[in-house]
């Protein structure tokens, strides 16, 4: 049996142009539960994330990140 | 097995510069429209140079848009891409990580395709780590002939340390297996 020690994960977030979101996705992320560090880079638009994979997966952070995409897209 | 890089806001420490007046300006309008402030734009315009332009300098890169690179692969001939990504995972990795890092492992080398995911935007990358190893996913739209360079450009990097991971692929994704590193 193996022993999870961590993951982490890059993201682009080409999508998310929206600039008076760029500096909140960070708040949320760190909020979702497994999330252990997440940084925004806004020089390379890509958010940075520690997490606990026995907590959550790289597809369900991807799926939280589109998810508020599409919240800034319909303000 | 240590557990992979913890994204944490390293110290900082302060230090005055002289810069151009135009590009002080230009900075503060973009960090009010990214609305950051200008000393956290200033500080990720800095690391992007220190942990990558000063060495992709070094190998001559250009830039140009992600549409015209989505068409030259699927503009090229496989036999020939498979060739080139053999000369340039044997090659490029080698001489940015010593550059960087000076000396080549694994631990470099995973830093190296990190940075391409991080300052040359080539895919989304995530890398988990158990006691077994190393499994690192990257996640691209620029199509099966991306996949195809990047196992072979991957595969002929880690020969350089005597690994044979296991790669798969499909036209969005390649995944890397590293046992017993």
């Amino acid at each position: 049996m193996s022993t999870i020690s961590g993951a982490s994960a890059i993201f682009s977030l080409t999508n998310l142009d929206h600039s008076s979101c760029l500096g909140t996705i960070e708040g949320k992320l760190k909020k979702l539960n497994g999330i252990r560090g997440a940084n925004v880079d806004f020089v390379t638009n890509a958010i940075e994330v520690n997490f606990d994979p026995e907590q959550l997966t790289v597809a369900e952070i991807r799926d939280f990140l589109r998810e508020l995409d599409h919240e800034a897209r319909g303000k | 097995m240590p557990p992979p890089r913890v994204t944490k806001a390293s110290r900082t420490v302060p230090k005055s510069f002289r810069i151009d007046e135009s590009a002080l300006r230009a900075l503060e309008a973009e960090a009010s429209f990214l609305n950051v402030s200008p000393n956290t734009l200033v500080n990720q315009i800095l690391k992007q140079y220190a942990e990558f332009d000063r060495f992709a300098r070094m190998i001559s890169t250009v830039k140009f848009s992600s549409a015209l690179f989505r068409g030259l692969l699927s503009a090229a001939d496989v036999n020939q891409l498979i060739e080139v990504a053999k000369a340039a995972g044997s090659s490029i990795p080698q001489a940015f990580v010593t550059a960087k890092r000076g000396k080549v492992d694994l631990d470099s080398l995973i830093d190296h395709v990190r940075s391409l995911a991080k300052y040359a935007q080539l895919f989304e990358f995530s890398d988990t780590v158990d006691s077994h190893g190393h499994v690192i996913t990257l996640i691209h739209d620029y199509g099966l002939n991306w996949s195809i360079f990047l196992v072979h450009y991957l595969t002929a990097m880690l020969a350089l340390i005597g690994m044979s991971p296991k790669l798969e692929m499909s036209d969005r994704s390649v995944i890397i297996t590293i046992s017993g590193a």
